[in-house]
Parts: C-alpha cells; structure tokens; sequence
C-alpha cells in the first residue's frame, strides 16, 4: 500500500487508547492499526536532515 | 476483444467502467467495494468489446481473495486483450508499481491518468510525453466521474501497445523513482482549508467534536427530509388522490367479497385506513411509498454525500478503538450505518471486512441490533403513542444489545480479527450528478426488492387470518410468547409477518392495543429475532448456511433473551 522500506512518511495524527496512526507518504494518506503501527520501525528525520 | 480495468483500489476504475460501458455500477470509496468481475460491453471502432472492472490489487502478487481474482483474470487473458490501467495521477508513485509489474505480461496496455483534475489541484505536474516515451504505452489524463478525457481514452485503447520495455521486479521501486525524477514534478503549496479540515477530523479531541455534528446534522438532514416528503408530497398524494380512486374501486368491487377484500381490504367507516385495511393495493402500495421509501431517499442521499465527501474512513478511524471492543476494527462502523437504512446492503457491505471472523461477527450484530428504516418506521408507528420514553428506551435497549452481543461474541469465537489499514482519500466537494446517479440506483434496487416483500407480507397476513393460523400458532407459541415474553396470544401473527417485512407487522400488532410493557417488548422482539427475508438470502449467501445456521441460532437465542429480560424488567419496573 506504500509502505516499504526506505520510504519517507510523515505522522498525522494519533489516538487515544491506542488507535490507528494516521500516516502520510507521498500524496496519500492512511490509517494503520495500533497493533500494526507497532510493528513498523523509523527513523526520525528534521527537516535539515531531509533537504 | 476484452479491456480489463487494473489498477490500485479506490483509484477510479469502476467510475471509468461506468463511463465506457454506460453501465452503472456503485462508485464507492470503501476498499474491497468491487470484489467480483463486473462485465458490460461498449463499441470500439464499431466493433463491440468487453470491459471487465477487476477488483483493486496493489500488486500481482495478491494478499487476499480480491487480489487474487484480479491475478487470475489477468493470466487468463486472450490474445488482442488489452490491459487499460487507471492510476491516481495525485499517487503516481504508489500506482506505478503495479503498472512495471503490468509490463511483464507482455499484453497491449494503455494507462489512463485519472483524478488529472485533483492532480492539478495539489500541484503535482506530470509530463505526459515523456511518460509515455519511457512506458512505451499510451498515457490519457482524464476525469472518469466528470467524463473528461474519457473519449481521448477510448481512442487510444485501440491504439494500445505492448511496452518495449519489459521491467524488472525486485527493482521496480527504484525504475518507478527513476521514471518519476523525469516524468513528475511535485511544486509546493499550502494547506487548504478542506485539507487543515481533513487533518483536523482525525485528531481524537477535534475529531469527536466534528463527528458528533456530522452525525447529528446527518440525522437531522434524514430525518427532515423524509418527514418533509412525507407530509407535503406522499401522504397529501395517497389521502387525496389514490384514496377516493381505490374507494371508486371498492364501490365497483361491490364493497365486499374475495377480490375486495384482496385488493383494498377493509374499510373502516366507508374509508380507507392505510395502517389497518391490509389490501395489496392500499395498505401493500403505502407501506413501501409513503411510510419507507421518502427514508430510504433522504438516507441514501446524505449517505452518498458522506460516502463521496471522503468522510467515512476518518470517522473508521475515530471509532476503531471503541470497535475493538466487538472484534471489529473502525470500518466495521460502515456496513452498521450502511444498515441503518436497509440491512440488505448493510450485509453486504460485511465485505469490505478482510476476514471471515470479522465478517461473521459485523453481519451478525449488523442484522440483530441496528433496525433499518422500515423498522425504524415500524417502532415509531407502535410504540410512538407510548411517548418518546418508549422510543428512548427501545433504540438504547438494541444499542445495549449490540454492544453486549459484541463483547460475548469476540469473546467467544476463536482467532484474532486484524487490524485497521485503509486509505485516508482527501475531502472532496462530491460530484452531484454522480452522487444523484448513485442515490437513483440504490432506490431503484430498493423499490424492487421491498415492494413484493410488503405485497407478499399483505397477501400472508390476510391468509393467515382466513385461515385461522393465527389462533392455532398462537396456541402453539402460548408459553414462550405469552408466559415468557407477555404478549397476546394474537400477536404471533405480526411476529410471523415480521420475518417478510418488518414494517407490515405494525398493521397487525397495532389493533391489539398493546400495553407500554407489550409494546416495547413487541418492538424490541421483531427488531432482534430474525432480519426481513431479504436480508436472510443476502447473508446466507455472504456467510454461506453453515455460518448462517450459528448466526439463525444467535438471533433466536437473543430475541428469546432480549424479550424475557425486558418482560420482567418492566413488569417490576412498571407493572
């Protein structure tokens, strides 16, 4: 669905009580569960270290 | 020759089926909405062709039964085939993918480039020549739900060609990189309103509040509306126009006899009472007209604009936790509120859950705990004289027992349900010709399944009274209807009504004058224990019968429950 390794994303938003992270990565944006979101591993990036 | 529509889900391929077919097929944004072939035929180059919509696939290795019927399809595909991939141009990224992977079938493929006016709008720029020189394959910009582009497309489907370049899997994403730095150029721009709007409807505290008035004017707007329609056009319409011509009828009919009686039904003081007269023409032509339909219209209308606003998945989002409780996850609320205006396709919106436990569980409750406007209309014509406590108390009792059948069902069926992932599409203003399209054909569905279920409901009702049956099944269900659940030995005769329509039982639970007690134990009874017949054939088919036997044993077991319960709550509460 986009999500894959390497690729940038950016949070948009997240609940309470553990539920979906809203994510977006390029134009699109998507709901992951909370058990799922768990699962994924980032790395922060600053907006110096991305330009 | 055969087009087939491939692409990503939710990318527009069913409003291009509409547009090439003049078909009409129901463009929703929900994931899994197309999960079978849909075929239709159209002139190409005065030859005709099939078009075949494929359900949405991210990859050609499928994850799921949709995937797979789209992969399937694909290899079976017949020399002279084309492939017509729609992507969405504001997703080029995503939807490429598929479209490298498309290129190593060796098939005619022609891409079409849709959502080109939202792509405009977000200042993503795509050089469509140059796409096209590194695919290899003819690129259309279009607007499938306006139209635009869409002539441009079925030109080039014929001159569609198989990619000189065949891509390499493993790699793909980074070709897809590589053909996107010379293709697309994305300019930066700022937040609009609608997307500060859509940031905003998701956040937990911003969120609740801008749910709880998209829901509260949702209601409002239905229930305005329908009443409006009602009041000023159906009722005005029946009472002044089709009454005094069926009372020409009936005085031609010579007032009384088998096909009177059949027909019109009993008079009441020389005139027609549509609620109690029980003629297919009267009572079996009012029911569905002016008591349901003028609901089923405003329902699917403010539904279409939710749906095609992109509202829905943010509201999933809000209400997932809360869905977790039942063992669904938060697009579990659609087919609930899917089926808050009809329970057939509130059944079979179950689909758009991924697995079967979860499927079971949202069909299951879906059916049991959330009334569909007839019902709706059903409750309010019993139980409406009681006064707005009986109401209260009958919506937040099926409210109870939707959470409380829930919580023991994911605790007792086995498996874990997964979790939430669905695409959050930006807020769009609908496209009203589309959007009115849509409602037209959701009523026209509706109107033919529910008018010969109300006419059938009529017909056995007024059997059921000639022959007597009421008394000898009443006789027969005397101690669980009258000892448990304290209804009149009469009233087996609605509940048996109720399993065709749940609306026509009114008409016959209404005469016996039930008690406050009776009523909201009647009301909660015909809600919980079977869904209308309609909806049976749906689930049974959905679910398949061995599910659809477990799911027929809950019902029974939570009407039986539900009725004797609320008897004896009632009976010390109230007396």
């Amino acid at each position: 669905m986009g999500i894959r390794p390497g690729v940038n994303l950016v949070k948009v938003a997240e609940q309470l009580f553990g539920g979906p992270v809203v994510v977006q990565v390029g134009n699109a944006q998507m709901a992951v569960g909370f058990g799922m979101a768990k699962k994924i591993i980032v790395e922060t990036e600053t907006q110096q270290e991305r330009s | 020759m055969k087009i087939a529509l491939v692409g990503n889900p939710n990318v527009g391929k069913s409003a291009v089926f509409n547009r090439l077919t003049g078909a009409s097929v129901i463009v929703s944004n929900y994931p899994g909405t197309t999960v079978e072939f849909t075929r239709g035929t159209m002139r190409l180059g005065g030859q005709p062709a099939v078009v075949v919509d494929l359900p949405g696939t991210y990859s050609l290795e499928p994850t799921c039964k949709a995937e797979e019927v789209t992969a399937r399809a694909l290899e079976e595909l017949a020399p002279g085939d084309v492939i017509l991939n729609v992507v969405d141009s504001t997703n080029l990224e995503r939807g490429l993918g598929l479209t490298l992977q498309l290129t190593r079938l060796r098939k005619p493929m022609v891409l079409a480039l849709n959502m080109w006016d939202e792509a405009k709008h977000t200042g993503v720029q795509i050089d469509v020549p140059v796409l096209e020189k590194s695919l290899g394959i003819p690129c259309v910009p279009v607007v499938a739900i306006t139209g635009e582009g869409i002539g441009t497309l079925a030109e080039k489907v014929r001159q569609a060609a198989v990619p000189p370049h065949e891509f390499d899997n493993a790699e793909r994403w980074r070709e897809v990189g590589n053909l996107l730095g010379n293709a697309q150029k994305l300019s930066h721009r700022h937040h609009t309103v609608l997307e500060r709007l859509g940031d905003a409807s998701l956040r937990p505290l911003a969120g609740t509040a801008i749910a709880f008035l998209v829901l509260g004017a949702s209601f409002g707007a239905i229930w305005v509306l329908g009443e409006g329609l009602i009041t000023y056009a159906l009722r005005p319409f029946f009472e002044e126009a089709w009454g005094p011509l069926m009372l020409n009828l009936s005085a031609l009919l010579g007032g009384r006899g088998l096909l009177h009686d059949l027909l019109i039904g009993r008079l009441t003081e020389g005139g027609i009472d549509y609620g109690s007269s029980f003629g297919l023409l009267t009572t079996g032509l009012f029911v569905p007209f002016a008591a349901v339909l003028p609901y089923v219209f405003s329902f699917y209308l403010v539904l279409s604009i939710l749906e095609d606003s992109g509202y829905l998945p943010r509201l999933a989002v809000l209400a997932d936790r809360f869905m977790h409780n039942v063992g669904l996850h938060g697009m579990g609320m659609i087919p609930m509120l899917l089926g808050l205006g009809c329970n057939v396709p509130g059944a079979l919106s179950g689909r758009i859950m991924e697995s079967d436990r979860e499927r079971f569980i949202c069909t299951t409750l879906m059916s049991i705990a959330v009334p569909c406007m007839a019902q709706t209309a059903m409750i309010v014509g019993l139980a409406g004289r009681h006064g707005p406590q009986a109401l209260a108390l009958i919506f937040g009792t099926l409210f109870l027992v939707w959470f409380v059948l829930g919580v023991v069902l994911n605790r007792l069926l086995k498996g874990e349900s997964p979790e939430i992932l669905v695409d959050i599409p930006p807020y769009r203003v609908p496209y009203f010709k589309g959007l009115l399209k849509k409602v037209w054909m959701r009523l026209v569905a509706f109107i033919f399944e529910a008018v010969p279920f109300v006419l059938m409901g009529v017909l056995l009702a007024n059997l059921l009274y000639a022959l007597g049956l009421i008394d000898l099944v009443g006789r027969l269900a005397e101690p669980v209807v009258t000892g448990l659940m304290g209804l009149p030995r009469e009233s087996v005769g609605g509940l048996a009504v109720g399993f065709l329509r749940k609306d026509v039982a009114v008409g016959m639970l209404a005469p016996l004058d039930l008690s406050f007690r009776q009523t909201v134990v009647a009301c909660l009874v015909l809600a919980v224990y079977f869904p209308c017949v309609a909806t049976f054939a749906v689930m049974l088919r959905e679910l398949g019968g061995l599910k659809m036997l477990k799911a027929s044993a809950i019902m029974a077991l939570t009407a039986l429950t539900v009725g004797t319960l609320m008897n004896l709550v009632l009976k010390v509460a109230v007396g």
